[in-house]
């Protein structure tokens, strides 16, 4: 078993969080300029993608049944990626419609979220509760004062749900990147991406420790089942359709 | 049609290309709004609190539904500065700092207090 070097530290989770929004920022720079695009609107729909994504993660968790105002919410209530996603999304689409921008961002967005969630959640992985007991003689082990601190077990192993979610987005990005041009319709490769996240996350989420809301799953799992229909009839319409060829060179 | 005008067919410049998309004006720094903003945000929430009571909160007018109105209206201002081509690179650092004060925020001014008190 491991243990768990920074348990609690807000600064290694936030480096660690400022590394992978500064890598999205960078990729997205790259990617903007490897396909040619040059709309001077895209970095404010960038910028908007990247505020209502933080407004998002605190605000879209907030527990009306917990007694607590919106403003102590804000402060030291939950925050969480399902709700900097849905908060990224309504920025991107205000941030289209205020600037008159009519194309799919999709695309462009899809790697650069995979990779900072690659990177973001390094500083999860070492400062917050892992998982549930892997009820083996492997995973993360917890202090007693870690596990007062955060809720967990103490000298069992845990499941490093984190560690599994680092590598589910570092496979997508690399799959995003192999498919970066073959998929049929603009903002396709979003819709791929955010599909199998919701699945991978509903899955994890078993084994991540979150408080269980009802029928044993947690607040995440109910959030995902509302959604993944939806995703999985824009699957259908991205699959109904032939692959692209690859093309080299220019993609628009 | 072109194909048939041998003058043309001949000509040393190449055809304007409509597809090309017109070239980005690089008006305002993003970094700098990046910077300007993430640094006026903590400046303006960590310098106006005067201290953290176990018991009484945070001391500082910008507790409660108060905390809202300096993002409310940094938000507002950034939004157009965004959406106005001119500035539209300012505002989209303005935005991205607004971001990153967020999302980083609570964890640098946490670790900040406890390695201040850990010194007194």
């Amino acid at each position: 078993m491991v243990g768990l070097p920074f348990a609690g530290d807000g600064l290694v989770h936030a480096g660690a969080l400022g590394l992978g929004i500064l890598a999205a920022l960078l990729f997205y720079a790259f990617e903007k300029r490897r396909r040619g695009l040059s709309d001077p609107r895209l970095w404010p729909i960038a910028g908007f993608a990247v505020a209502f994504g933080a407004i998002g993660s605190r605000v879209l968790t907030w527990d009306f049944s917990r007694q607590v105002s919106l403003a102590e919410w804000w402060g030291n209530g939950d925050r969480s990626i399902l709700a900097g996603l849905v908060g990224a999304w309504l920025g991107v689409h205000l941030g289209k419609r205020l600037t008159g921008y009519g194309e799919s961002t999709g695309d462009l967005l899809a790697p650069a979220v995979a990779l900072a969630l690659v990177i973001g959640r390094v500083g999860c992985l070492l400062t917050e509760l892992p998982g549930t007991p892997t009820g083996g003689a492997w995973g993360i082990s917890l202090t007693p004062g870690q596990a007062e601190m955060l809720g967990g077990l103490p000298g069992v192993g845990l499941h490093p749900s984190f560690a599994y979610e680092i590598v589910f987005h570092a496979a997508a990005f690399a799959l995003m990147w192999r498919f970066r041009d073959r998929l049929p319709g603009p903002g396709d490769l979003f819709i791929c991406y955010v599909t199998f996240y919701a699945l991978f996350r509903f899955g994890v989420e078993f084994v991540r420790g979150n408080e269980v809301l009802w029928l044993g799953m947690s607040r995440p799992q109910w959030f995902l089942l509302a959604i993944l229909p939806l995703l999985f009839w824009r699957m259908l319409r991205v699959f109904g359709k032939p692959l692209r060829p690859k093309v080299e060179g220019r993609v628009a | 049609m072109s194909a048939d005008n041998p003058e043309e067919a001949w000509s040393p410049l190449p055809p304007p290309r409509e597809e090309d998309p017109p070239l980005e004006p690089r008006r305002g720094s993003m970094v700098l709004g990046i910077l300007l903003g993430t640094v006026a945000l903590y400046a303006l929430y960590f310098g106006t609190t005067a201290g953290i009571a176990p018991d009484e909160g945070y001391k500082t007018f910008l507790a409660g539904p108060g905390a809202f109105i300096p993002i409310g209206a940094y938000l507002a201002i950034a939004s157009a500065l965004a959406i106005w081509p001119r500035t539209s690179r300012w505002g989209a650092g303005l935005l991205i700092g607004l971001g990153i004060f967020i999302l980083l925020g609570g964890g640098i001014c946490v670790m900040a207090l406890s390695q201040m008190s850990s010194r007194i």
